[in-house]
């Protein structure tokens, strides 16, 4: 596996927990894997998973701030989903 | 302009539309018989007088005493004779007028080329106006099947659809088709001619006829309502949520059906299975697909959605917005002659909780794969799905012919319904006839036929809206050479060379029905002897699963013989 598809793996367990958690529990250490996420995505030239993972960060921490409904995490995340699965099924 | 020049004006153009009448035009519009009593009362010494002082038509007397009145079109005529299709009394006032008035202008007519041009330049979405999105569909069925066209051209043009004796005429007049089956058929007939004779001229209309849903409604309320659904799921998260919402997904399934949205509502359906299963914990759950799911059908409703805030030059084209909405299966058409060679059986068990026996057929004409599945939801307790029952159980279509037979014949349909996908309807009204079964060595697969070059699901681009297909394929088996029980995955293994001399992995996943089927293939005395054979496979996932191994004129369906 190289580290690309480590990449995909990892968001794709991140997003298959959150959603068996659900946005409620969106916390810091949410915003944390993701910078994570982001940095990684970085450093391997992924530039369209970073812009969106970005307005996921974004989004999420407006939200534990509480200065955004749940609700509205919910596009972003759909996409980085949606996303994350299309390189899933190229890689495969 | 004074009242002679009218008419002369009147009478030059009546003069140009009679030209145009020609005896074949003429015979299209009636038939042979009526024209040829039409010429034979003419020569018999009846007589048209003509008289061109009304506006819109002129007046024809017959000396029988019969009146009619042309225009310039052989649709707009009237008669005092009582009949209502194009009468001989309108083909004689026709001919005796180009007979005794027209001689000099029948000439001027042979250096005019006879342009048909508008069957190719009028874009196939105005061509489709009339028509509703059933017959439609119904026509793009048609066009998977192969059909000889004869096209031949004078002062019309004949397009003839050989193998069903099908004519259908276009006129140079734009937008005229004419063809002798009445009605809903005629119709069909007519824009099957049309379409095959624009994809014979290079054109691709594929595009416009997924498009016959061009102006969906869609209804917002639905669509706002599906997507607050699986919004409210991920924020409240799997671990906290109430069983009874499954309910919802029910009603919405409903809602999508009546919107006609069949990727939808299918959508929606396994997402509730999914979901069922996660409150059963059960074994097959997998968050993997449900997230895949939601995503999707999440993703579809957005889409869907946003269609109605853009400007129509941005909106999805007709063959993207066709891959959101789908197309419900259960529509059957249909075709006028099948014939199929037997591939084998497989049982299955799907994660819908459906258990069933899918039946393989090759149709040669047309190098697809058809099927034929029986199946039932095992959802309730009382129901259950007895495999060796419905193999052994006789065909819908003739009583003394087992399924188990029937998989390994060769036949013949007329009058059988089929379904997109290849799947033969069950109605009994198609009648079977059984053929001498071809040896397999002798058959040719088309496009299923193994060849090293091969690449199966691989290189095909990902995409979230599509299913993933699932790949029929033949091989050429030279022999097994080792089969072996793979304890971490269930499965059987079976190492396969062949007859190109590459090596092949073929799987059996274990369940315990099966288990004597399984024991049978292990041995090697059973395995050894298989030499030289076609084994049908399907593949999954870079699986490949056999179903059946052909040689000569056996068949043999390893789960279900065995």
């Amino acid at each position: 596996m190289n580290e690309k598809e480590a990449l995909i793996s990892t968001i794709d367990d991140w997003c298959q927990e959150l959603l068996l958690r659900g946005i409620d529990q969106l916390g810091e250490h949410d915003i944390d894997a993701l910078e994570k996420m982001k940095l990684q995505g970085d450093s391997l030239h992924m530039d369209f998973l970073v812009t969106l993972l970005n307005s996921l960060i974004r989004q999420s921490r407006e939200y534990v701030f509480g200065v955004r409904k749940q609700q509205e995490v919910a596009p972003t995340y759909f996409q980085v989903a949606a996303y994350v699965q299309l390189l899933h099924t190229g890689y495969k | 302009m004074t009242n002679s020049s009218l008419q002369g004006a009147i009478e030059q153009q009546f003069g140009m539309f009679i030209t145009s009448c020609d005896d074949e035009l003429l015979v299209r519009y009636s038939n042979k018989g009526l024209f040829n009593r039409a010429n034979k009362d003419i020569s018999k010494g009846l007589t048209v007088t003509y008289h061109f002082d009304l506006l819109d038509k002129v007046k024809c007397e017959l000396s029988d005493q019969t009146v009619c009145y042309l225009t310039n079109s052989l649709d707009t005529w009237t008669c005092s004779c009582p009949s209502s299709q194009l009468c001989k009394h309108v083909l004689i006032a026709i001919l005796y007028y180009r007979e005794h008035y027209l001689a000099e202008a029948t000439l001027k007519k042979e250096d005019g080329i006879i342009d048909f041009s508008w069957l190719i330049t009028i874009p196939m979405t105005e061509f489709l106006q009339p028509y509703t999105p059933a017959m439609i569909d119904e026509v793009a069925f048609r066009l998977r099947y192969d059909e000889q066209l004869e096209i031949t051209a004078s002062s019309l043009l004949t397009v003839k659809l050989e193998n069903r004796g099908i004519e259908v005429t276009f006129t140079p007049e734009k937008g005229k088709m004419l063809t002798r089956l009445k009605a809903r058929e005629g119709e069909l007939a007519k824009l099957e001619a049309l379409l095959r004779y624009r994809a014979h001229q290079g054109i691709d209309d594929t595009s416009v006829l997924a498009a016959r849903k061009g102006k969906i409604s869609l209804p917002a309320g639905f669509l706002q309502e599906g997507i607050e659904l699986l919004t409210s799921i991920l924020c409240s998260g799997l671990s906290r949520l109430p069983e009874e919402m499954t309910l919802q997904f029910d009603t919405m399934a409903v809602h999508a059906r009546s919107a006609d949205l069949p990727n939808i509502e299918r959508g929606l359906l396994s997402i509730k299975t999914e979901l069922e299963l996660y409150f059963e914990r059960h074994i097959r759950f997998s968050m993997y697909t449900l997230l895949g799911k939601i995503t999707e059908i999440y993703l579809a409703l957005k889409a869907l959605q946003h269609q109605a805030t853009l400007p129509v030059e941005q909106q999805l084209g007709a063959l993207e917005l066709a891959q959101l909405t789908g197309s419900f299966r259960s529509k059957y058409y249909e075709v006028p002659m099948l014939h199929l060679y037997g591939l084998g059986a497989e049982p299955w068990q799907s994660k819908s909780l459906h258990k069933g026996i899918t039946y393989y057929f090759y149709s040669i004409a047309d190098d697809r794969i058809h099927t034929y599945t029986e199946s039932r939801p095992i959802y309730y307790e009382d129901t259950s799905f007895d495999y060796t029952k419905h193999y052994y159980a006789h065909s819908p279509w003739q009583l003394d012919l087992p399924l188990k037979q029937f998989s390994k014949s060769e036949v013949t349909f007329t009058g059988i319904k089929v379904n997109e996908e290849g799947r033969l309807s069950s109605s009994a009204t198609a009648k079977l006839n059984i053929c001498e079964r071809q040896v397999v060595e002798n058959m040719q697969f088309g496009k299923y036929e193994h060849t090293p070059a091969s690449t199966y699901n691989r290189g095909i681009t990902p995409s979230l809206f599509t299913r993933k297909p699932t790949t029929l394929l033949l091989f050429s088996v030279q022999q097994i050479c080792e089969v072996s029980f793979n304890q971490k995955n269930q499965s059987l293994i079976m190492n396969v060379q062949l007859e190109d001399e590459q090596y092949v992995q073929f799987t059996i996943p274990f369940q315990s029905q099966w288990e004597k089927a399984l024991k049978v293939i292990e041995r090697a005395t059973f395995y050894e002897k298989q030499r030289h054979f076609i084994a049908f496979v399907r593949i999954e996932d870079d699986l490949i699963y056999p179903i059946s191994f052909l040689s000569g004129q056996h068949v043999t369906s390893l789960l279900l013989d065995l």
